[in-house]
């Protein structure tokens, strides 16, 4: 016994020592969201969806306020819609990472009428959310590094082959860039129509939800005490923004109304402009990312000397 | 609870330190560990049907020990028969029941007769047709009196519920199980060795080769009316390999745990690929089911049909073989499955060869052309028919055959995602050349005859490596569902 449980434990700790290895060096190749709880609590954060996870890129806003009064660096805190919506359990996430030592922090929470909905799934009276077994939201420790507790609950969510194929890559700053896209014309359009068909779908099964907007508000309240918050809705298509503004009418209104009333700042790029490069509809490129990312501190300034 | 997640690993660590070190000191608390941890094994996965799972175990341990006791040939077959309508009923209803009513409602409207009988919302317990399998031999080994009934009802509920064995077998028999349950367990280093190496081969085979050929034929079978015939040749191909990975790596993770808790389970496949015909073929897949169905049904019958020679033979066989094809599932797709492989047996039958081709390649590193011959025609042969199994419906199997067989089939593959598929039929020539050195011994990783320690570890760390870079999402084992 003594020696199979010798051999075992030595065999385990090869193991160990092998996806520790890869967490470390390819963390932010091999998962989405595995580099986001490696980092340490945040004084500054970008919350949202992947519009955001994608298209706002903190290194540029780190540049940009260099010099300025926030408590910078920025982590980009942003996930997916298939893991995030504005809810108590999402702001309890957002808790465990914020630095709450930070007095001038720099919040910008992306906001789009599908991540204040009510999905399928859900029972606000039972308080069962589709999010709940989701990073970040099942995560206790968000700032260990090798994070072997994410490793533990979200194995599913890697894809370890991706040392070899390095097409995307999560920035330590918690910024996801998709290198390697395709250029094809039709498979652009194939990707555009596809998620004008995923929203239709969204819009059809799920409904405005009054809960998620006060848990929004909830949220603003609390980080309030932390440093600036920024509301903004990110530029996309127009046929989805059309699509948004048919689901929520008035949606622009309300978050206004809830900017005022905590004294937040909306800033709304969704007018129909097409200024940012999209590759799907859905998503800013990379390329597109870094004019938008200028607009969108611009804004910030301003909005911050007035 | 899946063997391939992080959960079961977990729940096995603990186990096994509880199991040699907490529990080691009497066998009666170390069953009772054994059940308990089966219980949380199996309501892991559904926990409604818990209850229905101790209550079938008490009424067949009950029934075993009257059984026995009775001494009036009347009684005694009552209450065996009461123990197989239970068994029997109780799988023909959750696994059948809508299946014959839609029959019925189908076979009257054809004749223009409306009948509308309704289906039930039935949800299948888990491993149901694995423990009924172990509740029936038993009751029916206690009427033959191969077996006495055990009188200790822990012993009893584990033979039905050991949690490796519980969800998709191996099918065990008491009369080679029980008296392990009945005597203390001593831990054997080599043993529990070489059961690590056989979950960590099983793990292989299940994510790495069967994971990655699901994502490929998934989109083969679900777009197979506007592919090309070669695709749909490597779907076919891939579903076959993917089918035996999926399932022998489980049956290889659950002999690999029981052994190492100190139990010898049945094994389940004996590299059936390198079959030389279709009889030699289920031989060596699974084994445990197809030799319980050769005991308590085949057999019967052919002692039955003995007056009728040659076609008695073939008669068994069939009826043997549409149940297999039946037991996989509520769907004509399976009956003609099962139906089909009894049919490839009447070639063999008539020549009378088919017992013929039990070991491949004796002694030496490659077959001779004339094996090769058979077992690459017993592999097609296989390939073909095991669209019937990922078929939806007997309609999309015929015409998934029919564009199978159409001049495109000497064209090159539609590839979605070329790398997956080069990647994933490069790990299926690993895993048929490795069972092909191995093919003498139990498993693929077993190792313990390479003398050089350096070599055996590099093995092990890098199958493991394999594993964790290239395995796929963990998805549930395909047969699960039976």
């Amino acid at each position: 016994m003594k020696i199979f449980l010798i051999k075992s434990f030595t065999f385990f700790l090869i193991a160990l020592s092998i996806i520790s290895l890869i967490l470390i060096q390819y963390g932010g190749y091999v998962d989405y969201f595995y580099i986001k709880f490696t980092s340490p609590k945040a004084k500054s954060m970008i919350l949202g969806d992947s519009r955001s996870f994608q298209g706002i890129q903190p290194s540029l806003i780190n540049s940009y306020f260099k010099n300025k009064e926030f408590s910078l660096p920025i982590l980009n805190y942003s996930f997916t819609i298939a893991q995030m919506s504005y809810g108590e359990i999402w702001n309890e996430s957002i808790k465990r990472k914020l630095d709450t030592t930070t007095r001038n922090g720099l919040f910008i929470l992306t906001v789009t009428p599908w991540m204040l909905s009510k999905r399928e799934s859900d029972d606000e009276e039972k308080k069962i959310f589709f999010e709940r077994d989701e990073p970040p939201n099942n995560m206790t420790c968000v700032t260990l590094n090798p994070n072997f507790e994410y490793f533990v609950k979200n194995l599913t969510y890697f894809h370890f082959r991706s040392v070899f194929r390095k097409t995307s890559e999560v920035h330590k700053d918690g910024w996801l860039e998709e290198s390697n896209l395709t250029k094809d014309q039709g498979t652009l359009n194939a990707w555009k129509q596809n998620q004008i068909k995923t929203h239709l779908g969204f819009s059809r099964k799920w409904q405005p939800s009054r809960y998620r907007l006060s848990e929004l508000d909830k949220l603003v309240k609390y980080l309030n005490n932390y440093g600036s918050v920024f509301i903004v809705r990110m530029p996309i298509d127009t046929i989805i923004i059309e699509i948004e503004n048919n689901y929520w009418k008035g949606f622009d209104d309300e978050i206004s109304e809830l900017s005022m009333n905590n004294r937040a700042k909306y800033i709304n790029f969704a007018k129909g402009e097409e200024k940012y490069r999209t590759y799907d509809g859905n998503h800013i490129d990379k390329y597109g990312g870094v004019q938008f990312a200028k607009d969108l501190c611009d804004s910030i300034s301003s909005k911050t000397s007035n | 609870m899946i063997f391939n997640s992080v959960a079961f690993a977990i729940f096995f660590i603990c186990f096994f330190f509880l199991y040699w070190f907490v529990f080691n000191k009497s066998l009666k608390l170390q069953n009772l560990l054994i059940l308990l941890g089966g219980y949380v094994f199996y309501g892991w996965s559904d926990w409604r049907f818990l209850s229905f799972l101790i209550v079938v175990s008490a009424l067949n341990f009950f029934l075993g020990i009257y059984i026995d006791k009775t001494k009036d040939p009347k009684y005694r077959r009552l209450l065996l028969y009461i123990g197989l309508v239970q068994g029997i009923g109780g799988l023909v209803f959750f696994k059948y029941f809508n299946f014959f009513i839609v029959s019925f409602n189908n076979a009257f409207h054809s004749l223009g007769i409306n009948v509308n009988l309704q289906t039930l919302t039935i949800i299948i317990p888990l491993g149901i047709s694995f423990f009924t399998f172990r509740t029936v031999s038993y009751l029916i080994d206690i009427d033959k009196g191969k077996i006495k009934p055990t009188m200790d009802w822990v012993v009893f509920f584990n033979y039905v519920s050991f949690f490796p064995c519980v969800l998709s077998g191996p099918i065990d028999k008491a009369i080679s199980f029980i008296p392990q349950l009945e005597k203390k367990r001593v831990f054997d280093y080599h043993q529990a060795t070489d059961g690590m190496r056989q979950i960590l081969w099983g793990l292989f085979k299940k994510v790495v080769v069967a994971d990655n050929c699901a994502t490929i034929t998934n989109q083969i079978f679900a777009d197979y009316q506007v592919l090309r015939a070669s695709s749909l040749l490597l779907g076919a191909f891939l579903f076959t390999i993917q089918l035996y990975a999926d399932f022998s790596g489980y049956s290889d993770m659950a002999i690999g745990i029981s052994r190492i808790c100190g139990f010898i389970v049945t094994k389940n496949f004996n590299f059936p690929f390198f079959s030389q015909n279709i009889a030699e073929f289920w031989r060596r897949w699974h084994i445990s089911f197809t030799s319980w169905l050769t005991e308590y049904v085949f057999t019967p019958l052919s002692i039955a049909f003995r007056d009728y020679g040659r076609l008695g033979l073939i008669l068994s066989i069939l009826i043997n073989f549409t149940l297999i094809g039946i037991w996989h599932g509520a769907n004509w797709t399976f009956v003609l499955f099962g139906f089909l492989y009894g049919c490839y047996f009447i070639p063999l039958i008539m020549s009378g060869g088919m017992n013929r081709g039990r070991s491949v390649a004796k002694g030496k590193l490659f077959p001779s052309s004339n094996e090769l011959r058979k077992i690459l025609g017993t592999f097609i042969l296989v390939v073909l028919t095991n669209i019937l199994f990922r078929a939806e419906s007997v309609s999309q199997a015929f015409g998934y055959w029919r564009r199978l067989f159409s001049f495109s089939l000497f064209s090159l593959p539609e590839l979605a995602d070329s790398t997956s598929v080069f990647i994933t039929m490069f790990f299926i020539f690993v895993l048929l050349s490795v069972e092909w050195l191995q093919r003498e011994r139990e498993h693929g990783l077993e190792i313990n005859h390479i003398q050089s320690m350096p070599l055996r570890w590099i093995s092990y760390v890098t199958t493991f490596s394999i594993i964790l870079i290239f395995g796929a999402s963990s998805k549930a084992f395909v047969y699960f569902q039976f």
